[in-house]
């Protein structure tokens, strides 16, 4: 028995892929689109899904996926307009299709009989209200087969005279009598009187015909079956002992042409008959936009489909790869050089590959941002309707291409960002009138790699931020002193700083009460940094800076007290040694560093993490580092060991989180350094915050972990 | 002596069962998501058996069939043809661009095997008499 659940993977996987397709031609068609071949996708997709559910038994997928396909079929064959109210239906179908397939998938349970009226609706437009359950049920792939084997067996005659051209198409009759067999006693009679004379005979053809006695249990469905592919053009009778025909076409070499013109009894409707025919070829030929053919021959173009958790391991394989070379590395000196120069010239190579390597696996990881961007048409047709406001959405750079990972963190904050664009940045309708600008609103979302990072833009050309009241809900909640003295760009930056959105009027209009310290956290989970850019009147536009993958990060490498850690470069604005003059204290923020005109707060690792050797250290050097909203730090540390690209491991799997800490790599020197998560190391050193004085529950405590 | 078939659909799902249910009766199984792709894959292996869809991007299964058959080699190969349930003139025009017969979505292991069974079985005559 075929073992069905080995398919599912491959399955959502392709469901993914389908729903991710038929949501852009929902989309097109949304935007006017009335070409042939976004309805004949959109139905492929649909098709593909409800095949794929057929196959694997997912009934309910099945089922409601026939029905929403048979919408489409009748709108690409033409009897049905695509309307308003119809591509709502689709919208919302679709939605209902995405639902099931996901509790499929999760194994949850969607109530049943939920998408009902739906299908209801479907057919009602379909003008398929009465097909019953059962034809769903059939095209769901339940076909209720019930061949009754007799139990005694019984004895066929059947007369079989292949037409003499089915060796030329494929049917060799042998393997028919080979199969007759298989199925009971067989007996069986040539009839050569066909033969012509020897020099007559085309080696292709068939000039015999068969007498067979069958004596088999088999039911006669599995006896006529055997002739299916052949019955239509060839001299065929079967008959039971007892008389009964179970089949007689009558008919002997029939051509195709000829049955199409109703010759053949079950044919009564001709016309009809024929004129399906032609719609079939044509909306088969339709979809076949190869008439050209001019590309060739060639298969070169594929592409192969591989489990991401393979992908992830290839990516860590090679991950170890780069720090065992790393290791070799170290051993490479002057004194290798010397004695060995081959050896050394050849591990430079191998540095070389290593690194090609490393670059290769990420990009199969790579995806194109589109994914996600293909998403976001749909989001604001959506809140643009519950707003009442007129928003066109532009993209830009939808192929450049982001670790999966990253892609798959990325779709939230999106979402929250053009969100807030739409609620809180674009004016309603009456407002844009009156100021003169265009009433539709546009979001421009657009993506492009900038050296190793890729940049993500939201801009609108909304109100822009409203810089008085954001100041204002930062002091009421808070968040900075009512004197700060803060430049434009930091007071609308002040919108990252956690909690600040729960001041309500700013966020809650859009429904779910977040904002844009969300898109921070997650942005800075992934290693990314935002800000925000407004010009009063013109509109914001939100930045996110990414990696480009969560896998390998540029890190530089310190060494503070007995511990060295690795600060991400992307982090960093300047590494300097300072004098002591530029250095003070301050009486609310501790320890300052004078740094381009600012007073920025200095942070000891000995004291952040409570790893005090004792040892005061004269030659202190000073990592400034962007840490929250744009705000700097300055990391205090007492060596530089130099600058490599780290593979991230993941501390929390092995330990509990630990603040202050994004994870760990292993150094070439087999030692663990760890990577510092720099906004929360500001934090530690806000609050002057001594691991040994305040820890949260669950918290690992660095030296438990380092000993 | 292996029979090899070649399987094109353009559903990877489909496409991975065929290759399951192939390869376990005993069949060598390549496999192509487009006309196209078949044909390359046509000329640089010889097959014994042909699964076709229909409906599929690039080169559908029924240029695709139309292009087999003006291959010398393949022109008396069976090729059987993937549809849906009770579309007889689907069945019909399969055979109108040379398919040999044709199995039915949704596919139960048996019938399918069934089908491939009655073109391209997988034992070789073993001195068959009569």
């Amino acid at each position: 028995m075929l073992e069905l659940d080995q398919f599912r993977h491959v399955y959502f996987q392709e469901c993914e892929e389908l729903l991710g397709s038929l949501e852009i031609q929902l989309m097109a068609l949304q935007e006017g689109a009335e070409a042939d071949d976004v309805i004949q996708e959109a139905f492929r997709a649909i098709h593909s899904i409800k095949g794929g559910a057929g196959a694997l038994q997912f009934r309910r997928i099945g089922a409601f996926a026939h029905n929403f396909e048979a919408l489409f079929d009748k709108i690409r064959s033409g009897k049905t307009a695509l309307n308003p109210d119809l591509l709502i239906l689709s919208l919302t179908a679709f939605d209902m299709l995405a639902d099931l397939i996901a509790a499929e998938q999760c194994g949850s349970e969607i109530k049943p009989g939920s998408e009902d009226h739906i299908s209801e609706a479907l057919k009602e437009a379909t003008g398929n209200q009465g097909e019953s359950a059962g034809e769903d049920r059939a095209a769901a792939g339940m076909a209720a087969s019930g061949t009754s084997k007799p139990v005694a067996p019984v004895l066929y005659r059947i007369a079989f005279r292949p037409s003499p051209d089915s060796l030329k198409r494929g049917n060799e009759p042998l393997y028919l009598i080979r199969a007759l067999k298989a199925l009971g006693n067989l007996t069986v009679t040539v009839d050569q009187d066909g033969l012509p004379p020897l020099d007559e005979i085309d080696p292709q053809a068939v000039y015999l015909a068969w007498n067979f006695e069958l004596e088999t249990v088999a039911g006669p469905d599995a006896v006529s079956e055997i002739f299916e592919f052949v019955e239509d053009d060839s001299d065929l009778a079967i008959t039971t002992p007892n008389g009964a025909e179970i089949f007689d076409d009558g008919q002997s070499g029939v051509s195709d042409e000829a049955s199409d013109d109703g010759e053949s009894p079950e044919n009564g409707q001709a016309g009809e008959t024929k004129a399906k025919l032609q719609g079939a070829v044509k909306s088969l030929e339709n979809s076949n936009p190869d008439t050209k053919e001019t590309s060739g021959r060639h298969f070169g173009a594929t592409s192969v489909r591989v489990d991401l958790d393979r992908v992830d391991r290839l990516v860590n394989m090679v991950g170890e790869l780069v720090i065992a070379y790393s290791t070799v590395l170290q051993h490479v000196d002057d004194r290798l050089r010397l004695t060995h120069p081959q050896l050394a010239h050849e591990l430079t190579q191998f540095l070389q590959h290593t690194q090609s390597l490393q670059d290769s696996v990420m990009a199969i990881r790579a995806q194109p941002v589109r994914t996600i961007f293909a998403r976001m048409p749909r989001l604001v047709r959506d809140l643009a309707e519950q707003t009442g406001k007129r928003v066109r959405l532009k993209t830009k750079g939808e192929s450049t291409e982001i670790d999966k990972t990253v892609i798959e963190k990325l779709s939230d904050p999106l979402v929250h960002m053009i969100r807030n664009a739409i609620d809180h940045g674009i004016e309603p309708l009456e407002e844009r009138q009156a100021l003169g600008k265009p009433p539709e609103g546009t979001v421009t979302l657009s993506a492009e790699q900038v050296g190793g990072r890729i940049v993500i833009r939201v801009s609108d050309d909304g109100h822009g931020i409203d810089r008085e009241r954001v100041r204002q809900v930062a002091v009421e909640k808070n968040l900075i002193a009512p004197d700060t003295n803060l430049s434009d760009e930091e007071i609308e930056n002040l919108i990252f700083l956690p909690g600040f959105s729960t001041a309500q009027a700013l966020s809650d209009i859009s429904g779910r009460g977040v904002g844009m310290d969300i898109v921070y956290q997650n942005i800075q989970k992934l290693g990314g940094r935002v800000s925000i850019r407004s010009e009063p009147g013109r509109g914001s536009t939100v930045t996110l800076t990414l990696p480009l993958t969560l896998a390998v990060m540029e890190g530089m490498i310190v060494r503070s007290g007995d511990y060295v850690y690795v600060i991400p470069l992307a982090n960093i604005i300047q590494s300097l040694s300072p004098r002591p003059e530029e250095i003070g204290t301050l009486p609310d923020a501790g320890m300052v560093l004078r740094f381009r005109d600012e007073y920025v707060k200095l942070v000891d690792l000995n004291d952040a993490f409570g790893t005090d050797c004792g040892a005061a250290n004269d030659n202190q050097l000073i990592i400034v580092v962007e840490a929250d909203a744009g705000r700097a730090i300055g990391i205090v540390v007492e060596e530089i060991l130099g600058q490599e690209q780290v593979v991230i491991k993941s501390l929390d799997e092995n330990f509990s989180h630990i603040r202050g800490i994004a994870g760990a790599t292993i150094m070439g020197d087999g030692k663990v350094a760890l990577i510092l998560d720099v906004t929360v190391i500001g934090k530690l050193g806000n609050k002057r915050l001594n691991a040994s004085t305040a820890r949260e529950p669950g918290e690992t405590k660095l030296q438990e972990l380092c000993a | 002596m292996t029979r090899r078939v070649l399987a094109v659909d353009d559903s990877p799902t489909i496409r991975s069962m065929m290759d399951v249910i192939l390869t376990e009766a005993g069949y060598e199984v390549l496999s192509a998501e487009n006309g196209r792709d078949g044909l390359g894959l046509l000329d640089v292996f010889s097959f014994d058996l042909i699964i076709t869809d229909l409906n599929m991007h690039v080169m559908g299964g029924l240029s695709f069939i139309r292009h087999i058959r003006e291959l010398k080699r393949y022109e008396s190969v069976p090729v059987l043809v993937v549809t849906t349930e009770g579309s007889e003139e689907i069945k019909e025009l399969g055979r109108s661009y040379g398919a040999t017969g044709w199995i039915t979505k949704p596919f139960e292991p048996e019938k399918f095997l069934g089908a491939v069974n009655r073109v391209c079985p997988i034992e070789e005559p073993k001195a068959e008499s009569g």
